[in-house]
């Protein structure tokens, strides 16, 4: 891994994000800052229209800013040309989706080296005999995303983020789709990958007892961060989030 | 439900543009070859009836019909004392007698001007019957060094009252100075050929038929009705000499005209029929994707009550509108196309007159209302596929699965596929039923399309194979695509299979002919050199002949002579005039039964190819009509089995001129030492209108009507090819979008725009081959079954290069057909897409 546990995998300066101009323009990020530490599981949490997936997809180089700044380790990303961005997300960050998105034409296998290939990097064949063990689909590999249930398919999605060693993992809702028992596992799965390789992991859900899994909760409303809980359980996130409605209100 | 079916088709405007497209050029197609006939019809009857301003009534000789174009005999000699009889009748107020023949002008550089043909007439020296030349410049042609030609050649070569012009006469140059230049009716030219005026003992001397006349001109004195003039002079002819009314001559000349041209609308409508065929599959394809696609959405009308017979109407009035849309367009595209068709044509050697445009209506409307009903009943299908959508798959995820091995599909595409067999056979075993030849072919296409889905992920496996080497897994992605729906994939490829196998059958077909020509000269010749005239119309003159025989070097030299004729009622047959005596020293004919000397008796020689294909036998005899000039009924003397460079038909020089009319020769056999082409060479310096050639060069030559036959028909095919590719550019336009979300995801980890284009590209090109492969398949078997039944002895010649070159360029099609939606996957905002439902 390219980070040093000391200096940040990602960070945000005063992140603004307006869609529109004049008087229909809506603010989806009002400046938001925000830290993420190298080898920590953060949760971004926060009322439909926060603004949390938007922080998300700007941090990921997924979406451009307004104003602000972003950094994926030491590199900024805010301003990046296009193809920089593109080339960064192939090589530095790894993504899962709420929807697994899947290749449906691809093995598991070749879902999972996807990225690698993409960016025409031959993988490190142990690592990813590590990743393939831990996410434990070892005897699935041949199969198609549609051989497949729902958990399995978002275990592909995880090992396909981790094949590449990214700096960083963005999780966007990645249980949603999901019932209370594959939640747990591809959990349970995300917390090991923190604890064991060291993964920098930023996790965006609505779901208390999903975030209770990462170390540090950052909850957000109306495009801004509006507090911080670390090592949360289920209860704390939730009294947090009443708080949270009641100054809304 | 009108209403929301209303709303999906302004939804997706450009892929209804692109559906409708690909009947519209069927429908175009069809339009314009029938405005292109219908003008070229009027033009040439418009230029029939000016051609006998002032005359009332023609005397000729009698025979059928008069001959149009090239290849056809010239009228039989008149004495000049019928001219004197006629001038002397009562109600007679003019009478001239003319000649024909033909003459090539020559262009200041040396060339042959352009042109489909090339008369020449004497001028008629009565005023009387000088109307058809209209705005005259200079002066009429008189003495033996004069001519004058029509305006369109002149202005083409440059040329002004008072130029010298070289012009051919049999194959050898002489020049003459322009007394005149003259219109023709309300044309430039005549019908588009050149035209030449001499004055009439100069044409006499020119055309050997001094002291008679190949027709005469009559006028009515006042009052007199043409009808009652014709009686009257038909009753001073002698046997053989007919008189017809200027109307009726006109009337039969037009008859045959149009005979002529419903060949090639004939032609042209076949094209037009591939076009729409392969634009039905398209239409089917891009339905039927459609439908798959708005699965949920019909479920959801389900749902909300509609009924199966309202949604079958729903999807059935939406083929409707995109085929009203796309028959009224075509109409619109086949009048613009039809002058593009006199272009295509002029391209290929067939210059043709047209003045004006003729819209025939009727036609028109048939044209559209094929477009429409190709439209409907190719919409059928999925239209009848979305009536059995259950109303539960409102709830579900509309993904296609693939398709499992079918026994069901299988065994009703082989059956469709025998059946399609079985009638191209039968069709070519019964003397080449064409309907019938024709309805196997398209059975065969079906059943084969029926037979594709199962063919198409093995194909896709090997032939994306290499693709999936590409960097960054865009290869082996694409190779995915197109096997993860083969009913799309094969679907999608099937209008390119038509196409391609049509190209490919014709391809075979020619190349075997011109293979068989080839060895034909090659088995049979002992000829050292060809001389060749380059205009069958004006020919050799047979002195050639006796010049180059006087040359050093020279053994021996025997003129052949040829025309078109129509032999035992099939049209455009080659037959052949030779010296009976000489033509044994330079091709072998191996006679079978009966004897070259009985040509000198009057028989005739035919070869073994034509007379096993009709039964005929030594002693039958064959009516042969030789154009305008007569009928003559010969007796066979027998069966011959070598070709060689002459035809099927095959007369002595006396016969084939006495019947025939034809006075020059076509080539010249020369048996020589090699060293002698340069004295021939030299000797020809005065005959622009003769080439000297070796073996190789006069089987090329033979081949060469057949190579730009060839080029016609890939050309027409063509059109059925961009169709083909407008159905792929449809069905990967609609992947896209059914694919957002797996593009936006790509996007995400790291693939660059650019990849994804190259993604679609190598899908599309994967498609492009499939249909490639299938196509040469499917076109090597029907070529090799034509060209087996259509060549005597059997031959089949696989043209390789060319067939590489074939799938090659379907390949680059293929990239071609990816470059829009491939542009549109790689512009795909990112989040949008992976928010895509």
């Amino acid at each position: 891994m390219t980070s040093t546990t000391r200096a940040p995998a990602a960070r945000a300066e005063n992140l603004t994000k307006t869609y529109g101009s004049g008087v229909s323009a809506v603010t989806a990020l009002a400046g938001v800052s925000i830290q993420i530490p190298a080898a920590t599981f953060t949760s971004v949490m926060g009322p439909s229209g926060s603004g949390k997936s938007t922080l998300m997809h700007c941090m990921a180089g997924l979406d451009s800013v307004t104003s602000g700044q972003a950094w994926i380790g030491a590199q900024e990303i805010s301003g990046l040309p296009e193809r920089q961005l593109t080339r960064l997300r192939g090589d530095r960050v790894g993504f899962v989706f709420q929807a697994f998105n899947l290749l449906p034409v691809l093995s598991a296998a070749d879902n999972i080296t996807l990225p690698l290939d993409i960016a025409g990097r031959s993988p490190d064949r142990e690592w990813l005999g590590i990743v393939i063990d831990t996410v434990g689909l070892r005897d699935r590999l041949a199969h198609r995303p549609s051989e497949l249930s729902g958990g399995q398919q978002q275990r592909v999605a995880i090992a396909r983020a981790l094949a590449g060693r990214p700096q960083i993992v963005f999780a966007d809702e990645p249980t949603g789709n999901l019932d209370s028992r594959a939640s747990a596992d591809v959990l349970d799965l995300l917390r090991r990958c923190v604890g064991e390789f060291r993964q920098t992991i930023v996790m965006v859900t609505h779901d208390p007892v999903a975030a209770s899994y990462s170390d540090r909760v950052v909850f957000l409303a109306d495009g801004a961060v509006v507090g911080e809980l670390d090592r949360p359980t289920p209860q704390a996130v939730l009294d947090h989030m009443k708080t949270l409605g009641s100054e809304q209100r | 439900m009108m209403r929301a079916m209303f709303r999906s088709l302004m939804a997706h405007q450009v892929r209804m543009v692109m559906t409708a497209l690909a009947i519209a050029l069927g429908v175009g197609f069809m339009a314009g070859s029938f405005v292109f006939t219908a003008t070229l019809t009027h033009s040439l009857d418009s230029l029939i009836t000016q051609a006998s301003t002032g005359t009332d009534v023609i005397v000729q000789h009698s025979s059928p019909g008069g001959g149009f174009g090239a290849g056809s005999g010239s009228p039989r000699p008149i004495p000049a004392s019928i001219l004197a009889s006629i001038r002397g009748l009562r109600d007679v107020a003019a009478a001239d007698g003319g000649v024909t023949g033909h003459a090539q002008l020559l262009g200041r550089d040396g060339k042959t001007l352009p042109g489909q043909f090339t008369i020449a007439t004497s001028w008629p020296a009565d005023a009387a019957f000088q109307a058809t030349f209209t705005r005259r410049d200079g002066r009429p042609p008189s003495g033996p060094g004069q001519v004058m030609i029509d305006r369109a050649s002149a202005r083409t070569g440059h040329f002004a009252v008072g130029d010298p012009v070289t012009i051919l006469l049999a194959g050898r140059a002489r020049v003459f100075t322009i007394s005149g230049i003259t219109g023709y009716g309300s044309a430039d030219s005549f019908a588009g050929g050149s035209l030449a005026l001499f004055s009439l003992p100069t044409a006499q001397r020119l055309f050997g038929t001094a002291g008679s006349y190949d027709s005469i001109e009559v006028q009515a004195a006042a009052g007199v009705s043409a009808q009652q003039l014709r009686d009257q002079v038909a009753r001073i002819l002698p046997r053989g000499v007919t008189a017809l009314t200027a109307a009726s001559a006109a009337a039969n000349q037009a008859n045959q005209v149009n005979g002529q041209l419903s060949i090639l609308t004939k032609f042209f409508l076949v094209f037009a029929g591939v076009a729409l065929f392969v634009g039905a599959f398209v239409i089917w394809n891009t339905f039927s994707i459609m439908i798959g696609q708005r699965t949920r959405e019909l479920a959801l009308l389900c749902t909300l009550g509609a009924g199966r017979r309202q949604i079958f109407r729903s999807v059935l009035t939406e083929a409707a509108l995109i085929g009203t849309v796309a028959a009224l367009a075509g109409v619109g595209i086949g009048v613009a196309l039809s002058k593009g068709l006199v272009a295509l044509l002029s391209g290929f050697g067939l210059s043709l007159p047209v003045t004006g445009l003729v819209v025939p209506l009727w036609q028109l409307a048939l044209a559209a209302g094929s477009g429409l009903a190709v439209t409907l009943v190719a919409a059928i299908a999925p239209a009848s596929r979305a009536t059995r959508v259950a109303p539960v798959q409102a709830l579900r995820d509309a993904v296609p699965g693939p398709v499992g091995f079918s026994s069901r599909r299988l065994a009703a595409g082989l059956a469709v596929t025998t059946a399609g067999v079985a009638l191209v056979l039968a069709g070519l075993s019964t003397g080449a039923a064409v309907a019938l030849t024709g309805a196997g072919a398209v059975a065969c296409f079906i059943g084969i399309t029926v037979l594709a889905p199962l063919a198409a992920v093995p194909l896709a496996r090997v032939i994306g194979f290499p693709l999936t080497l590409l960097r960054g897994g865009t290869g082996a992605i694409a190779r995915g695509n197109t096997m993860r729906d083969p009913k799309r994939t094969s679907a999608a490829s099937a209008a390119l299979m038509i196409g391609l196998a049509l190209i490919v059958a014709a391809a075979v077909m020619v190349d075997s002919s011109r293979t068989m020509l080839g060895r034909q000269i090659a088995m049979a010749t002992k000829t050292s050199f060809y001389v060749q005239a380059t205009s069958t119309d004006t020919g050799l003159a047979p002195q050639l002949a006796r010049v180059l025989a006087a040359q050093p070097g020279v053994r021996q030299v025997t003129e052949v002579r040829a025309t078109d004729a129509t032999v035992a009622g099939s049209a455009h047959k080659n037959v052949d005039g030779v010296d009976p005596a000489a033509i044994g020293s330079f091709t072998d004919l191996a006679v079978l039964h009966g004897s070259v000397a009985s040509l000198t008796s009057g028989g005739l020689l035919v070869s073994q190819a034509a007379a096993s294909g009709r039964g005929w036998r030594v002693g039958d005899r064959l009516r042969i009509q030789f154009g305008s000039f007569g009928i003559s009924t010969l007796r066979i003397g027998g069966v011959f089995a070598n070709v060689g460079p002459l035809s099927d038909y095959v007369l002595s020089n006396a016969t084939f001129t006495a019947d025939s009319g034809r006075r020059v020769d076509s080539v010249d056999l020369v048996r020589a030492d090699p060293a002698a082409r340069g004295t021939l060479r030299r000797a020809l310096t005065a005959y622009p209108g003769a080439q000297l050639m070796d073996e190789a060069a006069f089987a090329k030559s033979r081949g060469a009507a057949l190579a730009n036959l060839l080029n016609l028909i890939t050309a027409l095919l063509v059109l059925a090819i961009i169709i083909a590719l407008l159905g792929i550019v449809n069905t990967l336009a609609l992947s896209v979008v059914e694919r957002a979300r797996e593009l936006g995801l790509l996007r995400a980890i790291g693939m660059r725009r650019g990849q994804l284009a190259q993604m679609v590209t190598a899908e599309s090109v994967i498609i492009a081959v499939i249909g490639a492969v299938l196509g040469t398949v499917l076109g090597l078997a029907l070529g090799a079954a034509l060209a087996g039944t259509f060549t005597r002895p059997a031959t089949v010649a696989i043209p390789a290069a060319q067939i590489a070159i074939y799938i090659v360029a379907t390949a680059a099609a293929g990239i071609l057909a990816a470059i829009a939606p491939a542009r549109r996957a790689a512009r795909l905002d990112l989040l949008t897409a992976l928010a895509a439902d």
